[in-house]
């Protein structure tokens, strides 16, 4: 079962969270301040819950949000760096 | 099964690999080493399937730079003074390498590949520690899935 830290998000579901616009949420992945997964055109970004709890916490205008448990010394997620197949 | 799916279950496997890990790095020497190997297997078993279920839904890696890549924690490295036969941790060494390559190229079915027989060594070692230090008999292995 994945975690809620797993959990993946649409670009829809974390603009009804945080209360800004789609745009706003790709723009902030595109600027890479926001770790994204362009899984493919057809499916858009994916954001992990921990990817997004760890952006608001830099925020200064963030609201407060549970942080993820922190591992000493994280492994390299394979989530991480799939990409589509060219 | 759907693409959501596949990325959900690699999420859940990456952070039961993470766990297992971790338990390398925080673990007292020695103490629990054979179930922490089991465990590592069972992840790695784990990160196989969905790493295939991923490759099946036509996705590839972005590969890591080589000062990217993440060695294994300590208490698995040469010179740690690993408990168990030398000669499979000369091939636990070898798999090691290949998995440390596999992060380095796109195909995820090598990935996959690589996990898989990171799985199997670990299993094997967990089994050998035990016999080795007179616990229990062979458990059987599981959860890895031929190439």
């Amino acid at each position: 079962m994945a975690s809620e830290q797993d959990e993946l998000l649409t670009v829809a579901q974390i603009a009804e969270q945080v209360q800004v616009t789609p745009e706003t949420v790709r723009r902030w992945i595109n600027n890479g301040q926001l770790r994204g997964h362009a899984v493919t055109r057809r499916t858009g970004y994916r954001v992990r819950r921990t990817d997004l709890n760890e952006f608001l916490n830099l925020r200064d205008d963030a609201p407060p949000v549970v942080s993820a448990p922190e591992a000493r010394q994280p492994a390299i997620a394979v989530l991480d760096r799939v990409t589509a197949r060219r | 099964m759907t693409l959501q799916e596949a990325l959900n279950r690699l999420g859940s496997a990456d952070g039961f690999w993470r766990e297992a890990l971790d338990e390398h790095d925080r673990a007292e020497p020695n103490a629990g080493y054979a179930e922490r190997l089991r465990k590592s297997a069972a992840a790695a078993a784990q990160e196989q399937t969905a790493c295939l279920e991923v490759a099946g839904e036509g996705l590839d890696l972005e590969p890591l730079s080589r000062e990217d890549v993440q060695p294994l924690p300590y208490e698995l490295q040469r010179g740690s003074g690993r408990v168990g036969p030398e000669p499979l941790w000369a091939r636990f060494d070898e798999i090691h390498d290949a998995w440390l390559a596999a992060w380095m190229q796109r195909d995820m079915r090598v990935l996959a590949d690589a996990f898989r027989q990171l799985s199997e060594v670990c299993y094997e070692l967990a089994d050998a520690v035990d016999l080795e230090r007179g616990v229990g008999a062979k458990r059987p292995r599981r959860d890895v899935q031929s190439a």
